[in-house]
This record gives C-alpha cells, structure tokens and sequence, in this order.
C-alpha cells in the first residue's frame, strides 16, 4: 500500500455507507419485500429462488439481487413479483377514505340483499369499530350478527333486535 | 492475518481491520456490514437462533420486530461510524474514543492492546443486539477484529459470540508478537505491503 492510500482510507467502504445512510427509506422497503419474498418461497413447496425467477422470466442473478434488498423496485417489478408469487408483497394501510360509508340504514330496513340492518349513522358506526375491522350485517332468527375481525382475529357479537 | 485501512489520518490514527484467510482477506469491517446489510441473511440468522431469541434476553418479541430491531440497530452505527469518521482525532462526543468501550465491563479505558467493544445504547427499553470487536492500539486509533448478531447475555453461550472472543485473544496476540504499540508502527506495515 502507497503512502497516499493511507491517507485516503478505504474509499469504497465510505461510498457504500454513505449510499446506505442517504437511501435508508427505501433501502427499508427494499429490504422488507426482499425478506418477505424469502419467507414466502420457504412456505411454497417445490418452488425456490430459480423457479421464481424462471416464473419471472428473468435471470436467477436478477433475483438474487432482489433479495439483498438494496434494488430500487419499480412498482411494475412489484406487482410481477406479487402475481409470482400469488402473495401481496406491498398493501395499503387504510386512512381516512376508508372509513366513509356512502350508504346509511335504519334498523329494521332490509338491504337489497334481504340483510337486516342498524339504525345508525356511518360515522357513528364507525367510531365504534376499530380502524382495521370489517363489519357484515345478516339476518339470524331475531338478531343481528355483528362479524367483526380485530388484528386478525374473528370476534362475533349477538345483538337482539 | 493482514489489515487495512477504513478510515484514518495522516498519521494514520482511525479506524482499522484485520482481514481473515478464511475470507480470503476480505476487510473484516466490510464484510460483516456486507452481511448485515442483507435482509436475507438477517431473517434468515435469527430464524435459525429462534431458541435463542426466545430464551427471554431480549424479552417478548416476534421474529420480525427482532428483525427490525437488528437492522435498526445496523442503521444508527453505519450512521455514527459515519460520523465518527469526519471526526478523527478530534475532542469531541462524536469520535471513536466515544463509541468503543472496554469490552470487559469494569475495566478502565486505555490499557494496552485493550480489547474494546461497541454497542448502542438502550433505545427504547430495547437492547442493542449487534456488536463490533477491536483492539484499542491508543488513542484513536482502532482495529476491528469482528463482529456479532448477539443474543445471549454471556458470550459463552453461543458458538459465534465464542468465537468473536477467541478473535480478539488472537488479534490481541498478532499486535503483540509484532510489535504493533503505536499508529506509528501501523504507518510503516502500510508502508512495507
């Protein structure tokens, strides 16, 4: 090693860290899909890194890239990769939008769907629903059935009509 | 065993690193960010250190928040050995001398050949779960032996940790047996490869 590399120091080292602090936000996505691209494949039998790159029609060194997580996706890669995989690789956290009902009931009314339903506005509705439930009305006897799933997990409640 | 450079002064005072034939003298330093830096390699760590995890050290976690929690941890040091680099030599708390603590827990900074870790502080309430090994050879000047994904208490109790202190004993004993004391001594090995 010459004199003047020391002084230098290893430029390399510092390009790649720099890169890595400055792209940190995508560079996490990136990094996410990459892994979750990983857990997906380890579930599927008979499949590995070459079938999906053959499923791609790319080249196993084009997703051997992409699980190290530091390639700058396009939404077209994304989405291919998704339809591969038959896995949602990236979704959408529901906000404000995904809480406006666009139709309000009266309980007793029936929908078109014969289904009974709630006297109650959709922002009240709403309010009493956490952001992430999915609510169904039906008709049961004399009750209405609330199906609600919070977190992932399936709580039903009976309310007598 | 060789070294490099990572970053360092005129009077090569900085950071340096072994560099290992088992990894065909790849820049200790730089393959174990290389590596970190792979998600898949992380995912992929910890799920095979499951037991590990789940041994309660680092509380009730799932898979994926140990995930984040270790690139987390990657991020904020790549960003601090940035610092750390523009900030050779200088008095200040953005230095080496500010990241590497003795790496045995009750000894006092600045002996000789000192074995020296760095490790993030809590963040959180959470526990920093990467570490990085050096040798302190005086004052500003480091050298990287290793580095682990840590998760147990003791190095003892996993086969990788053990072996990042066996590292350091070695290196230790490599500075030693070739008299590296001083930067000094570090300039003419840079100057004689």
């Amino acid at each position: 090693m010459k004199k003047n590399d020391i002084k230098k120091g290893n430029k390399d080292w510092s390009k790649k860290l720099k890169f890595r602090v400055k792209n940190q936000k995508w560079l996490d996505y990136s990094a996410k899909i990459a892994m979750r691209i990983d857990a997906v494949i380890e579930d599927k039998i008979n499949f590995n890194q070459l079938s999906l790159a053959e499923t791609l029609k790319v080249s196993p060194q084009q997703v051997s890239k992409i699980l190290k997580g530091e390639q700058n996706l396009t939404l077209k890669t994304i989405g291919n990769l998704s339809d591969a995989l038959g896995f949602e690789l990236i979704s959408f956290p529901p906000y404000k939008d995904s809480y406006i009902r666009l139709m309000q009931f009266e309980i007793g009314d029936y929908s078109n769907n014969n289904e009974i339903v709630f006297k109650s506005s959709s922002n009240e509705i709403n309010k009493n629903l956490n952001a992430n439930q999915t609510k169904e009305t039906s008709q049961k006897d004399e009750c209405i059935v609330i199906s609600m799933n919070m977190d992932g997990r399936t709580n039903s409640k009976e309310i007598a009509s | 065993m060789k070294l490099t450079t990572i970053f360092v002064d005129e009077n090569c005072k900085g950071l340096h690193s072994f560099c290992y034939k088992e990894h065909d003298f790849l820049c200790e330093f730089d393959r174990l960010f290389n590596l970190w830096n792979n998600p898949v390699y992380i995912r992929r760590y910890l799920k095979e250190n499951i037991s590990y995890l789940q041994g309660g050290f680092y509380g009730d976690i799932t898979l994926e928040e140990a995930i984040t929690e270790v690139r987390r941890d990657i991020q904020v040091m790549q960003s601090e050995i940035l610092r750390a680099s523009i900030n050779i030599s200088k008095r200040n708390d953005e230095n080496l001398e500010c990241l590497f603590r003795p790496f045995h827990n009750l000894e006092i900074q600045g002996k000789d050949y000192q074995e020296v870790k760095y490790k993030l502080e809590k963040w959180e309430y959470k526990k920093s779960k990467i570490r990085l090994y050096a040798i302190r050879l005086s004052q500003d000047t480091f050298i990287i032996t290793g580095g682990a994904i840590k998760l147990v208490k003791l190095m003892e109790d996993h086969v990788d940790t053990v072996k990042e202190k066996e590292k350091l004993k070695l290196a230790r004993n490599w500075l030693k047996a070739n008299d590296f004391l001083f930067e000094d001594n570090l300039k003419e090995y840079y100057e004689e490869e």
